[in-house]
């Protein structure tokens, strides 16, 4: 079968994220005081097993990053035709989990569905009973509302998780940085501006802020339906103006933490020493500011990550989440709190939801615990 | 400090414009009225007799900043700025879309959302602080170390988990409460204590074990030697040496929600059916009624900044090195 | 009777974390005693362990660190046979309060480690125990005013919780004897409701002794009691520490890296190196006669009025770090006249004269003197008298220096400073109005010439710093005028100033913060020639590495990061830096006070040597009085903001005119000496 790659806004950005990244692994190299604190962390037990598990993750988003329509069967001659529905490689790789569909729910490893239906046996008689599975005992995990694999759900979710926590984070640091430094380093009337823009943000709560933002993006998504071609795109586009709307919104703890940072290192002797050479003020920033505030740049990163993940879920059942379409943890949960009424209880589906995103909150927090100890003198001993 | 208080208040007015202008470049400008008026007219109805007629009964007819068909004054008045933003000022909140007057709303679910929220502040505070407090003294043991891996563990679960889990287990297992619902009066308490216990566990590892990094950073100072040094126990070094100068850093996250209690928890609320602010406002953004938000967005910005004036004013009290001027 | 004595004491740090676990051993093997109203001075340079000794007396190691071996004994009245043997006392030091009678006629001297064990050894102590002991009959005081106090508490609560603890007094009568405790270290009664952030340093360092006085100690100990106070206010506290030992017959253990503050201080003096004590003798004997190589050589490297134009001995090396796994003397690699022994076997502790102990194969033999003889009696007989003796030992040395010629510039001097000004307004109320101004700096002025060091002296907050900064432009100055080479500064803008900035430039105190971590010592360097003078890369890397030599640093140091030097190093790299662009002044604020003294004498030394080569005009900052009479030509003395008093070095030192330069004089330690 044919395919044709497609690059989704998202996909994108990734790109630029792992290259900005390989960049700066690139560039410090041969820098010991920029590895050795890795070092430490992979060298202690906790750090390496919770960098492998993040790895994992990692891993399964990059698949389902890549993505492609297939070509549809079309005469001799005629233009190729491409499916309205994006794949990407993990979709390949687990198709058959995703094309095994059953009608509705099914327990875990199952032989029957949940439900009892009419069914005629094989005598012909109708009777009320649980109707076989069309391929029963294949569904680790079970299967959902719709009949569809509650594994498969549970992998396409992790593209989704990581891509807020990553790309929120992509978005914010540019202002956090810009805002944060220029308000420590220049203070005056930079400062008075750029305080009373972060307080003026902070002042409004958090998800009323995302909220009506939120809205907004659906409304003209909605007022614009002709620039999507596929429902991916679509949803694509709604991640990233949720992912933006974070960032916007979300630089603010951050420019905080960095002003007060600027504001201690502009005093101090080194900067004082390439002021007295007339050193400029870009180059003071970009030389002696900037790479000392790094550390705490990532250990903010690091630690924001698994904040954003728990932050998808909420929003998503607040409806200000992702597109309803799209799979998430948070639409995972939601489409599955309302079954627990329900007797004997489908549990399987808030399980899964639950075990896959534990495991990677918990190994991020736990990582950002490391980093923060090896990059952050002052936390030394704290523990 | 009267002379502080009323700066601080004089420096909330340009905050307060700014959310404002923030929130009507949002609703109006981004999206304009014709916008809404499609979204709540639905698909089938769009025509523009109906926006027109939308609009009207809604209000949105006027311009948004220049009104050059009114005369004098009422030029820079008589507009959507003013009509919809700036009222807000004199908590003017208007209508709902479905013309219930927001105002009236508010004075009667604030009472819900605080039944819920002041126990569980008061409460939880109370519990973190404890937690973190025996994790401290017994810093360095077994003890301490589960706690903290506790603490984490408990951090790395969605909130969503422990309100199902929370009214599974007790509501639908084992009977204990009802599972949602509100009731005013005597009864309340029923209907509270689930909520109340279910924010309390979720709160705890975050809160916990950031109180405790700020307890150990202290314990760390040298002034904490120096009371060791007079011979002083553990214990009074812990609580009155520690806990003091914690309460400083403990005070700049807690006083400035005080005043937001009013608005109560979205999730909470939502889950639990309590008729108060949060859920009123979850409803607001679910139902796309951009009134409500728009004045619970200015409600919330005013309360955060009377948090920061008390905030400061706490710190009075807890740091006497500060004084307001 | 009372008194303490430590035996055997080992301390240990776990480092290097669970995947790479070291023991360190920061004190291995510490013996002392203290006896009843006696000072004992523990003296040694940065990282020797003196601190740790305290701490572990007091049971307040910090995490990580552990009591590995050893014993603490307190004799105290509770236990009458445990009288310790006590020191041969000094009759100038028999006070009246002084319970002379008690003294073995001659003085016994019993060696410190060998004595009988007598009273409770402190690390057999339950935790609970222990807390009676600290605070009551052991206490300590500690280095920094600024943080050993808690902010929130008044000093009245930090003064009753001791009394509650130790006297269980509580309401009026433990009001009264916080009062009669403030009074006893010099605080009036209405301190008493004061937070500790309306006291100034050294009245802080006095509540703190009060608090520690309240649970009436038989010994103290003080931490570096007066490192992070002015020279005055350090005068007074050593008073006070004197006078309350003396009075109260208590027992005072100073741990101090100062030579002239033990000297005043102690009865006898232990000097530690590298986690032992390497000397241990009675005061007088210790400084007219030092017997280990390593204690010759402090005294050899600190400046002096007397060795002013002269070479100060260097002492080559660092000290090992406490992982280091010894087998000979640990002194062995930087002692100037170690032989084939000392690198295989460690030396015991020999009493070269009674009482005077040594831990050096060459102290063996009774009666041995070695290098001592060279440096001290006779340094010590020139010294005596201090800044007051005029006339001796002034060289003509310094003079001849001046001798040689250097380009004059319009009016003679490289830095021309009239009436400078910096204010900074207060600002006040409800519109911010400007409502008065600290004036930091007022009215200034001050010349420095070619190949001259000016040095300008004043305590904390006088405004000094600002000064330097003011001349730099890094503040902009309020009036006033500043001339480099003749050429007014003010007015100067953009290109103009930028290029004038390549003829001064400042290197400053603290060697951690004065470069940058993120930066290689070859980037550190080509930063100033970038941006002042254009050269060419090749003419960039040659010029690097000729200023790595010229400070003395290998080649090698360009590729490498700041942290991997020691603080001696890295005040050599910020000088390097400075000298990168070809200055004609060079404002040293403070350049060697984070120093350990023999490091201090290095940089002394190089700066000398810089200021020759290149006729270098220094304006040195500083508050150390014995650097200024080593090196300065002339001396400018500032307070408040202003210069009060100004002359030749000579002339001034040995005849102030001016009170405050008076007091300043009088205050620096070791007068007696």
């Amino acid at each position: 079968m044919t395919i044709k790659p497609v690059l989704l806004w998202s996909d994108a950005l990734i790109l630029l994220l792992l290259l900005t990244v390989a960049a700066l692994v690139w560039l410090a190299r041969k820098n010991d005081t920029f590895r050795a604190p890795w070092r430490q962390v992979m060298a202690s037990r906790m750090g390496s097993a919770t960098a492998l598990i993040l790895a994992v993750y990692a891993g399964i988003g990059l698949l389902d990053s890549m993505h492609y329509v297939e070509r549809l069967p079309s005469a001799p001659g005629q233009q190729a035709q491409y499916s309205g529905e994006v794949f990407s490689a993990l979709d390949a790789l687990l198709k058959p989990l995703r094309v095994n569909v059953e009608k509705t729910y099914s327990a875990p490893l199952a032989t029957h569905l949940y439900a009892k239906e009419t069914v005629q046996g094989p005598d012909g008689v109708e009777r009320r009973d649980y109707p076989p599975l069309k391929h029963p005992g294949s569904h680790l995990l079970g299967t959902d509302k719709v009949g569809q694999d509650v594994l498969y759900l549970s992998l396409k979710s992790i593209r989704t998780g990581l891509l807020i926590g990553t790309l929120t984070t992509l978005i914010m640091l540019p202002f956090a940085l810009a805002l944060g430094i220029a308000a420590g380093y220049f203070g005056g009337r930079i400062d008075d501006a750029i305080q009373y823009l972060y307080t003026t943000l902070n002042s409004i709560p958090g998800v009323l802020l995302i909220a009506a933002a939120v809205l907004v993006v659906q409304v003209q998504i909605e007022a614009h339906a002709e620039l999507f071609d596929t429902a991916a795109a679509r949803s694509d586009v709604r991640l990233l103006a949720l992912c933006a709307i974070l960032g916007v919104t979300g630089w603010t703890g951050l420019a905080r933490l960095l002003r007060a940072e600027a504001l201690k290192l502009r005093e101090l002797e080194f900067v004082q020493a390439a002021r007295a050479f007339g050193v400029t003020d870009a180059r003071i920033l970009l030389r002696h500011l900037l790479p000392n505030v790094m550390h705490l740049v990532l250990i903010t990163v690091v630690i924001d990550f698994s904040g954003l993940v728990l932050a998808e879920a909420v929003l998503s059942y607040v409806g200000v989440g992702v597109d309803p379409g799209m799979i998430s943890f948070g639409n995972m949960i939601n489409g599955a709190r309302l079954e627990l009424a329900r007797e004997p209880v489908v549990w399987w589906q808030l399980a899964a939801a639950f075990v896959f995103m534990f495991v990677l909150v918990l190994a991020a927090n736990l990582f950002a615990d490391q980093v923060r100890d090896a990059l952050d003198p002052k936390s030394r001993g704290r523990k | 400090m009267l002379n502080y208080i009323l700066r601080r208040l004089l420096y909330a007015i340009p905050i307060l414009l700014g959310v404002n202008l923030l929130t009507f470049a949002l609703f109006f400008m981004v999206n304009t009225p014709d916008d809404m008026a499609r979204i709540h007219l639905g698909a089938k109805h769009v025509t523009p007799e109906a926006i027109t007629r939308w609009k009207v009964e809604h209000g949105y007819d006027k311009p948004l900043f220049l009104n050059s068909a009114a005369a004098g004054v009422e030029k820079a008045t008589d507009t959507l700025f003013v009509e919809k933003s700036l009222k807000l000022f004199v908590l003017d909140f208007g209508a709902a879309d479905d013309g219930r007057d927001i105002a009236r709303e508010i004075g009667q679910r604030m009472w819900p959302s605080l039944a819920i929220a002041l126990p569980t502040f008061l409460v939880g505070l109370l519990a973190y602080l404890s937690f973190a407090l025996l994790l401290v003294f017994f810093r360095g043991t077994a003890l301490d170390t589960g706690g903290v891996i506790l603490c984490v563990a408990l951090m790395s679960i969605s909130g969503l988990f422990y309100v199902i889990g929370g009214q599974y287990l007790m509501g639908k297992l084992w009977h204990w409460f009802p599972i949602s619902g509100y009731q005013p009066g005597l009864d309340a308490w029923k209907f509270m204590v689930m909520p109340v216990l279910v924010s309390l566990i979720g709160g705890i590892g975050d809160s916990s074990r950031f109180y405790r990094a700020l307890f150990i950073e202290e314990i760390g100072k040298d002034y904490v030697r120096t009371a060791r040094a007079k011979g002083l126990s553990d214990l009074r070094v812990l609580f009155k040496h520690v806990l003091g100068n914690a309460m400083i850093p403990i005070l700049t996250g807690v006083v400035v929600v005080i005043p937001r209690l009013f608005m109560g928890s979205l999730i909470i609320e939502s889950f639990f059916g309590i008729p108060g602010l949060g859920s009123y406002t979850i409803d607001a953004i679910q139902a796309q009624d951009f009134a409500i938000v728009r004045s619970m967005v200015f409600l919330g910005s005013l309360l955060y900044i009377v948090g920061l004036v008390l905030t400061d004013i706490s710190y009075t009290w807890a740091d006497p090195r500060v004084r307001l001027e | 009777m009372s008194g303490l004595v430590v035996e055997n004491l080992r301390v240990e740090i776990a480092a290097g974390g669970a995947s790479n676990p070291r023991v360190l051993k920061p004190v291995d093997g510490v013996s002392f005693e203290i006896g009843a109203n006696e000072c004992v001075a523990l003296l040694g340079e940065s990282g020797c362990g003196k601190s740790l000794t305290a701490l572990a007396l007091m049971r307040l190691l910090p995490d990580g660190g552990r009591v590995a071996s050893g014993s603490v004994r307190l004799a105290g009245v509770d236990d009458p046979h445990a009288a310790l043997p006590t020191r041969q006392v000094d009759a100038e030091f028999i006070s009246a309060e002084a319970p002379t009678t008690s003294l073995p006629p001659g003085g016994a001297q019993l060696p410190p480690w060998g004595g009988p064990a007598a009273g409770v050894d402190l690390f057999a102590l339950t935790e609970a125990e222990m807390g009676e002991v600290r605070g009551g009959r052991l206490a300590m005081i500690f280095q920094e005013p600024q943080t050993s106090l808690n902010p929130v508490m008044t000093v009245a609560e930090q003064i009753d919780e001791a009394l509650m603890a130790h006297r269980g007094l509580t309401g009026a009568a433990a009001r009264a004897e916080a009062i009669r405790l403030l009074e006893a270290v010099g605080l009036s009664a209405d301190k008493l409701d004061s937070y500790p952030f309306q006291l100034s340093g050294g009245q802080r360092q006095r509540a703190l002794i009060a608090m520690m006085l309240a649970g009436e100690p038989e010994v103290l100990i003080a931490d570096e009691p007066t490192t992070a106070l002015d020279v005055t206010v350090q005068a007074q506290i050593l008073k006070l520490l004197k006078d309350l030992q003396q009075q109260r017959g208590m027992s005072l253990l100073l741990i101090t890296h100062d030579l002239d503050v033990a000297h005043d201080m102690a009865d006898r003096v232990a000097v530690m190196y590298a986690g032992q004590i390497v000397e241990w003798a009675p005061s007088n004997a210790l400084y007219t006669s030092p017997r280990h190589p390593y204690t010759q050589k402090l005294f050899a490297v600190l400046p002096r009025l007397d060795r002013r134009g002269e070479r100060l001995d260097s002492l080559p090396g660092r000290v090992p770090g406490p992982g280091t796994d010894f087998t000979g003397c640990r002194f062995a690699d930087r002692c100037p006249v170690a032989f084939e022994r000392c690198r295989v076997e460690a030396p015991a502790f020999h009493e070269a004269t009674p009482g005077h102990f040594a831990r050096c194969h060459l102290a063996e033999a009774v009666g041995w003197v070695s290098q001592a003889k060279r440096d001290s009696p006779e340094g010590v007989t020139q010294r005596l008298g201090g800044f007051g003796s005029t006339d001796v030992g002034l060289r003509d040395k310094a003079a001849i220096t001046l001798c040689l010629t250097y380009p004059t510039y319009k009016g003679g001097y490289v830095l021309d400073v009239r009436d400078l000004a910096v204010h900074f307004p207060i600002r006040k109320g409800l519109l911010k109005r400007t409502i008065g101004h600290v004036k930091a700096v007022d009215g200034v002025s001050l010349s420095v010439k070619a190949g001259e060091t000016l040095a300008l002296v004043g305590e904390s907050g006088c405004g000094k710093t600002t000064l330097a900064r003011a001349i730099l432009r890094l503040i902009e100055p309020t009036a006033g005028q500043v001339s480099l080479l003749g050429e007014p500064l003010a007015g100067l803008q953009g290109e103009a100033l930028r290029r004038k900035r390549a003829e001064m430039q400042i290197v400053f105190q603290d060697p951690f913060s004065s470069l940058n971590p993120r930066m290689k010592v070859g980037e550190i360097l080509a930063e100033g020639m970038a941006a002042l003078l254009s050269l060419s890369a090749a003419a960039q890397r040659e010029r690097v590495a000729d200023l790595l030599n010229q400070v003395g640093l290998p080649a090698d140091a360009i590729g490498r990061y700041p942290h991997e030097f020691s603080g001696g190093q890295r005040q050599r790299i910020a000088i390097a830096r400075a000298l990168a662009v070809e200055p004609k002044l060079l404002i040293l604020d403070e350049p060697t006070s984070a120093l350990d003294v023999s490091v201090q004498a290095q940089i002394l030394n190089l700066l000398a040597d810089l200021q020759q080569k290149h006729g270098l005009a220094y304006l040195f900052i500083t508050h150390n009085l014995s650097v200024v009479s080593y090196l300065a030509h002339r001396v400018a003395v500032m307070q408040g903001g202003k210069i009060v008093e100004a002359g030749e070095a000579e002339i001034l030192l040995a005849r102030p005119e001016n009170a405050y330069t008076r007091l300043l004089l009088d205050s620096a330690p070791g007068k007696g000496r």
